[in-house]
C-alpha cells in the first residue's frame, strides 16, 4: 500500500515541496528505490519541540538515580503487561529483573502500554549487529526526537543543524543494496533529508554522486566508516559540518583520517533500534545524550559492576518502555560530574584470545592496540584450534596490521576482505 | 473447613494492614533486594510449631536468570506468610506442615493471575485470600456453618475466576489489535524507515 504525499508529510509546505521535487527530479539524483515522509502532525511537531527545549534547558545526568525513575518502573509495571508478570513494585528499583532482545523480539506486542493509542503507530524490522530479525514499533514524534537526540551530540562538537541549505541531514551507506529515498524533514525547518547509497550501482552514472552531493550543500554526513571511506574517495568540493559515525566502533585512526580530510568533527554515536541515539563519542567516551535515559553497568546477575553490560531504562519511544533493558553491549560507566559517560564501548561480550605464548589477551587490548589504525571495519576470530584470522576492509596495508598485532597475540594470519553487516561483531572465538 | 477458625474481618484487616517488610522486593541471589522469602518462611514454620526450612527450594529465586519468572510468586509467599502469623493461626493442628504445602503450591498457581499488592489493596481478593487459607489450615471463619463458608469461596472464587477471564479476554484483545495494527502497518511502504540509519 502507497501512502500519499500528505500522508507521508502532513505538514509539507513550500519550502518543503519545492526541495522534495528537486532532490528527487535532479538530474544527477540517484535511482531512489524508495518512498517516506516524517508523517509528523501539527501537535507532533509541537511535542517533538517541547522535547527539544526539555532536553536543551535539563542536561542529561544523574546523582544517584534520575528522579523520574521510579515513576517510570511503577507505570510499566501497572501499565505494561510484560512487567507486569514481575508482579508490582516495592519501591527497589535494583530488585527489578532485566530482560534482554530475544524477549522484546518474541511478542513487541506485550511492551505496548494499556493506555497508548495505535493510531500513529509505525513498525519496520531490524536485523541488528549480531540477533535475529526483529520488529520494532515507534511513531512519528519519537522517530522525530532521535533528530533532537542527534543535534545534542552535534552541539557536543560546537555544531549546530541549521537547515538553511538544501540539505541538512544525508544518511549515506555503501552497501550492494539499501533502501534510499529522498525527504524533507519538518523539525528541520522543511530542508532536506537524504538516504543514500554511494554505490555507483546506484546512481545512472558514477560521477553523479559528486555533482548530486556537492549540490544539495549537505549540512551533516551519518553513516557508518566504509560509506565514509567512499565519500572521501568522491572529489567533492563541498565540506560538511560534521560526520556522525554510526558504527558505535570508530577507531581514533579512522576518525584522525577522516577528520583530516574533511576538516570537520567526526562523532561517533551509539545508537539501537530499540532506543535510538543513546550516546555519543568525541574522542573521550560515549556521552549520555538525552535526560530521557538512565544506564547502569550490571553483571549476568544483575549487579552493578565497573565493567559489565549496558542496560537501560526509559526512551523516548512509547512503544518500547525499557525497564532495565540489557543491550548486549559492554563498557564501563564513568560519572563526569553528573554526566554519565561509556568508556570503553564495546558490542558483544568480552572475548578473551589464547595468544601463541599461552597468555590470555582480552579483547579491549586487541581493540587498543587497533586504536592508531585508520581500519573501518575489522573482525578477529580464533577458531578452535587455536589459530587467529583477522579479516578487514580499508586501505591499511596487511603487514602494518600484522606488525601491530603479532607482538600482542603472536602468529596470526590477516586477510583484506568485504565483511558483512554495517556495526560488525569485532571479536569472536571458538573457544570460549 | 471442619473446625470453626477466627472472625473473618479480623484476618482481612490484617491483610489490609501487611506491614512494608512483607511488601519489600524479594532477597535476590545476587544480594539484590531486602527480604530472604526462604528465612521469613522457615520462622513461621517454627512459629507453628514445626520445623525450620532445611532447603529453600521453593521459597527462592532457582537462579539469578529467574527472576522475571518467580517474582511475583515469592511476593505472594510473603503475603501469605504475614496473613498465617497471625497468632489464631498459628496453633492449629498440623498448621506448619499445612502452611508449608499452601504457601508453596498454592501461590504457584496464583502468581500468573494476582499481584501482591492486590492481596492487600482489594478487598474482594483480601476475602478470598483469606478463606483460602482458612480452608487450607482445615478451618472456616467463626460464625459460618460449613456449607455457607464453602458456598461464600465458591462465589467469591468464581467472581475471581470472571475476573480473571475478562482480563484475559481484555489482554488478548489488545494483543489482537496491536498485531493486526501491525500487520496494516508492516503493509505500508512508507512506514518507519525515516530516520533510521
Amino acid at each position: 500500500m502507497t501512502l500519499t504525499q500528505e500522508e507521508r508529510f502532513p505538514l509539507l509546505d513550500q519550502r518543503g515541496r519545492e526541495t522534495l521535487l528537486w532532490l528527487s527530479e535532479h538530474p544527477a539524483a540517484p535511482r531512489y528505490n524508495y518512498a517516506c515522509g516524517d508523517m509528523l502532525s501539527q501537535e507532533g511537531l509541537r511535542r517533538v519541540q517541547a522535547y527539544a527545549a526539555d532536553q536543551a534547558a535539563r542536561p542529561p545526568g544523574w546523582e544517584g538515580q534520575p528522579e523520574w525513575l521510579d515513576e517510570f518502573a511503577r507505570r510499566c509495571l501497572a501499565r505494561v503487561p510484560f512487567y507486569r508478570r514481575y508482579g508490582g513494585w516495592t519501591g527497589d528499583f535494583e530488585g527489578l529483573p532485566t530482560f534482554d532482545r530475544r524477549e522484546l523480539a518474541r511478542q513487541p506486542w506485550e511492551f505496548v502500554s494499556d493506555d497508548q493509542p495505535l493510531d500513529e503507530l509505525l513498525m519496520y524490522s531490524t536485523s541488528g549487529t549480531t540477533a535475529s530479525k526483529m520488529w520494532v514499533l515507534a511513531d512519528p514524534e519519537s522517530s522525530n526526537k532521535y533528530l533532537v537526540a542527534l543535534e545534542r551530540a552535534l552541539a557536543l562538537a560546537q555544531v549546530a543543524i541549521t537547515g538553511r541549505t538544501r540539505v541538512a541531514l544525508a544518511l549515506v551507506g555503501h552497501q550492494e543494496s539499501t533502501l534510499t529515498y529522498p525527504c524533507v524533514s519538518t523539525y528541520l525547518g522543511q530542508a532536506g533529508y537524504l538516504k543514500l547509497n554511494l554505490h555507483p550501482g546506484q546512481w545512472h552514472h558514477p560521477d553523479d554522486r559528486v555533482r548530486f552531493l556537492d549540490e544539495c550543500q549537505v549540512e551533516v554526513y551519518s553513516g557508518d566508516p566504509l560509506a565514509f571511506l567512499e565519500l572521501k574517495k568522491l572529489p567533492l568540493t563541498t565540506r560538511p559540518k560534521a560526520l556522525v559515525s554510526t558504527s558505535m566502533n570508530l577507531l581514533p585512526g579512522m576518525r584522525t583520517e577522516l577528520e583530516g580530510h574533511f576538516g570537520c568533527p567526526v562523532l561517533d554515536l551509539y545508537s539501537l533500534c530499540e532506543a535510538r541515539c543513546l550516546a555519543v563519542d568525541l574522542g573521550t567516551g560515549h556521552q549520555v545524550l538525552t535526560n530521557d535515559l538512565y544506564v547502569e553497568i550490571l553483571d549476568d546477575e544483575d549487579r552493578p559492576v565497573q565493567r559489565g553490560e549496558v542496560v537501560l531504562t526509559g526512551g523516548r519511544n512509547p512503544f518500547i518502555p525499557l525497564l532495565r533493558y540489557r543491550t548486549g553491549d559492554y563498557a564501563w560507566l564513568e560519572m563526569r560530574g553528573r554526566t554519565p559517560v561509556l568508556v570503553g564501548l564495546e558490542g558483544r561480550q568480552p572475548v578473551a584470545f589464547l595468544a601463541s605464548d599461552g597468555r590470555l589477551v582480552n579483547n579491549i587490548d586487541v581493540t587498543e592496540v587497533m586504536k592508531p589504525l585508520p581500519v573501518p571495519q575489522y573482525h578477529l576470530h580464533q577458531h578452535a584450534d587455536g589459530s587467529l584470522v583477522l579479516r578487514y576492509q580499508g586501505e591499511v596495508e596487511e603487514a602494518d596490521l600484522r606488525g601491530a598485532l603479532e607482538p600482542l597475540l603472536g602468529h596470526l594470519q590477516v586477510r583484506r576482505e568485504p565483511l558483512e553487516g554495517r556495526k560488525m561483531v569485532r571479536y569472536t572465538s571458538d573457544r570460549c | 473447613m471442619e473446625h470453626e477458625g477466627p472472625i473473618l474481618e479480623a484476618l482481612t484487616r490484617r491483610l489490609g494492614e501487611c506491614p512494608p517488610d512483607f511488601l519489600a522486593e524479594p532477597r535476590r541471589p545476587g544480594g539484590q533486594g531486602k527480604i530472604d522469602v526462604a528465612a521469613v518462611v522457615s520462622d513461621l514454620l517454627e512459629a507453628m510449631g514445626g520445623s525450620p526450612l532445611t532447603d529453600p527450594e521453593g521459597f527462592c529465586y532457582p537462579n539469578a536468570r529467574a527472576v522475571n519468572a518467580h517474582r511475583n510468586r515469592l511476593r505472594l509467599i510473603l503475603v501469605g506468610a504475614w496473613l498465617l502469623f497471625a497468632g489464631e493461626l498459628r496453633r492449629v493442628p498440623q498448621a506448619a506442615e499445612r502452611a508449608r504445602e499452601w504457601l508453596s503450591t498454592r501461590m504457584q498457581e496464583l502468581s500468573p493471575y494476582v499481584q501482591a499488592d492486590q492481596l492487600v489493596q482489594d478487598p474482594d481478593r483480601r476475602e478470598e485470600f483469606v478463606r483460602l487459607a482458612l480452608k487450607a489450615l482445615d478451618l472456616r471463619p467463626a460464625g459460618e456453618s460449613i456449607e455457607q463458608a464453602q458456598d461464600r469461596l465458591v462465589t467469591l472464587s468464581s467472581v475471581e475466576r470472571a475476573r480473571v477471564v475478562k482480563e484475559a479476554q481484555a489482554a488478548e484483545r489488545r494483543a489482537r489489535e496491536i498485531r493486526e495494527e501491525m500487520a496494516r502497518k508492516a503493509a505500508e511502504e512508507a512506514a518507519a524507515a525515516w530516520g533510521r540509519e
